[in-house]
């Protein structure tokens, strides 16, 4: 297997005359924690977007190891092993916190009509395998104390780390997390980075989204920077820091 | 009043099987259903067309009797084709609008449209109320109230129905995959959900339980081209009353409205005004949702 688990060629959107997306050509590694940052309205949602099957892109290709998803829908992109997050956290707000988590976990065995509704054994074991593994999730989430409440009765934060437990329970190849610290207190943040740490030495390919710079430069390994949906810088945190182009685009002179 | 409760629980349970069929859909596709009573008109038309003898039926169909007239035959078939209408409506109307990104307001006028075009479709194959073709019956007394030994298998098989939609909600794969459609479609997707499967099986769903629920209005009363649209404002409060969205809300709003509109004929003041009941319920109706905006069942959310 190459090295490479997402492959972007030329890849654009517009909307009116408005290019959103401009990405001639991008590769993301195995196992490498990679950054996408820019101004608002730099097009990083829209990628994120585009690449997830929740837009359609107006040309180009995207191949999740090296499968063409550029067609694809988002429920066929996620049962490859691409799971997403969103800027504007969405849980089950109708479900407990546990179904919240359980169903993110079976859907992808994506078992008949038939089957799930006479229980068989065989099924019993699996429920409960799953059901193990949501608490030890939500355990290190430290979430596991909401197991029965509505997903709806939680806070900001805690939906924040739901929304993670969830994406990660079927043990994704890669992750895309849209903002995962916005609008979360600096403890929490804390708390979360740690958690993007560990998914991340556990083998899974991570790609977020994030404006809080400082975490950003922590602990990323790469650093893609997005203006007017092109790519006008690639490369180390260090480099980024003190590339010029990026300095006036987005970080602005105070950074130097 | 106790003579009003046989017909309040009747209506209620009619009410409350097409509250929740209009109530998943809503919740499910955001669609709020104004041709709900046409597919309830079909489920009672249908049935007719199928059970009747030919006397009674159309001038220009009455040589064709695919079903020698069995009546259990012809509700099985009836709301299999209520089923296969709602797939239809899903696969060539609906879908193409959503994926159009047409507006929540325009899909709405779509389905008013819908409801007229139908509803006169019907009008003019056959305007005049008629009855299935089934013998008769005594009214009996069951517990306290009274009802004959059909309508009461109308209410157990209501009963039944609903309980069958609540296990099937809470327990089976795609009840759930349903219901996490409801609470946010693209998180579902995320999670390996096939959205777009899902809303068509709600359609076909919906619209069979709208057909079951038409059957058993039909047989309490008659058919008529226009029995749903006569019901689907009672319909629409048992849904609000209950709370939007709520399937087990809606199965309690439309049991409420149902025997509120026949109790209320009870009333002192409703004496000789008996036409006006809907408007008690209606106004009950009202009243709650001052008091509880959400409904009975509706739950506030958490804002962060």
């Amino acid at each position: 297997m190459s090295n490479k688990y997402l492959e972007v060629t030329n890849l654009k959107k517009s909307f009116g005359g408005i290019k959103a997306v401009d990405v001639e050509s991008l590769n993301l590694n195995r196992n490498e924690l990679t950054s996408i940052i820019g101004p608002n309205g730099a097009g990083k949602t829209t990628f994120f977007d585009l690449i997830s099957g929740f837009q359609d892109s107006d040309e180009g290709k995207v191949y999740l190891n090296n499968k063409n998803i550029s067609k694809s829908q988002p429920y066929a992109i996620a049962r490859l092993g691409m799971i997403r997050t969103f800027q504007l956290t969405k849980v089950f707000d109708r479900m407990t916190v546990l179904e919240n988590m359980m169903f993110s976990a079976s859907t992808v065995n994506n078992d008949s009509f038939l089957k799930s509704l006479a229980k068989l054994p065989s099924q019993k074991t699996t429920e409960k395998k799953i059901r193990d593994k949501s608490f030890e999730i939500m355990k290190e989430l430290n979430i596991d104390h909401m197991a029965n409440s509505y997903a709806r009765e939680m806070s900001g934060g805690q939906k924040k780390l739901l929304e993670l437990g969830r994406s990660i329970i079927n043990n994704p190849s890669v992750l895309l997390l849209d903002e995962p610290l916005a609008g979360v207190n600096p403890k929490l943040a804390e708390e979360i980075l740690q958690i993007i740490l560990n998914l991340a030495g556990k083998g899974i390919s991570i790609l977020m989204v994030e404006h809080n710079i400082e975490a950003v430069m922590k602990i990323s390994e790469r650093v893609i920077v997005l203006a007017e949906g092109k790519v006008i810088a690639d490369s180390t945190p260090e480099n980024i820091r003190t590339d010029q182009k990026v300095i006036e685009a987005y970080l602005g002179s105070e950074n130097e | 009043m106790i003579e009003q409760l046989g017909n309040g629980l009747l209506l209620g349970i009619i009410i409350s099987v097409a509250s929740v069929a209009l109530s998943l859909l809503y919740g499910v596709t955001r669609i709020v259903n104004f041709a709900h009573g046409e597919i309830i008109a079909l489920g009672a038309i249908a049935t007719l067309f199928l059970s009747s003898p030919v006397d009674s039926r159309l001038l220009f169909l009455d040589r064709f009797s695919p079903l020698g007239n069995n009546f259990y035959i012809s509700v099985i078939i009836s709301v299999i084709f209520c089923g296969l209408l709602g797939g239809i409506l899903e696969f060539f109307l609906f879908r193409p609008l959503r994926k159009a990104e047409v507006g929540n307001i325009a899909v709405l006028v779509v389905t008013i449209g819908l409801s007229l075009f139908l509803r006169h479709i019907y009008m003019l194959l056959n305007a005049k109320p008629q009855n299935f073709p089934l013998e008769l019956q005594r009214r009996e007394t069951y517990l306290f109230f009274d009802m004959t030994p059909r309508n009461f298998r109308v209410l157990i098989l209501g009963i039944i129905v609903m309980v069958l939609i609540g296990l099937f909600l809470n327990y089976t794969r795609i009840g759930k995959a349903m219901r996490a459609v409801r609470d946010s479609n693209d998180l579902a997707s995320v999670s390996g959900i096939n959205s777009d499967n899902i809303i068509l099986f709600t359609w076909i769903s919906s619209s069979m339980l709208a057909g079951l629920a038409g059957v058993f209005q039909a047989t309490i009363n008659d058919v008529r081209y226009n029995m749903g649209f006569l019901i689907l404002l009672l319909i629409f409060a048992g849904t609000v009353l209950g709370g939007i969205g709520t399937s087990f809300g809606a199965m309690v709003g439309g049991f409420i409205i149902g025997i509120v509109v026949n109790v209320s004929v009870g009333l002192p003041f409703m004496e000789g005004h008996t036409e006006a009941k809907n408007a008690v319920a209606l106004a009950i109706m009202i009243l709650i949702l001052l008091f509880r905006p959400q409904g009975i069942f509706g739950e506030k959310e958490r804002v962060s």
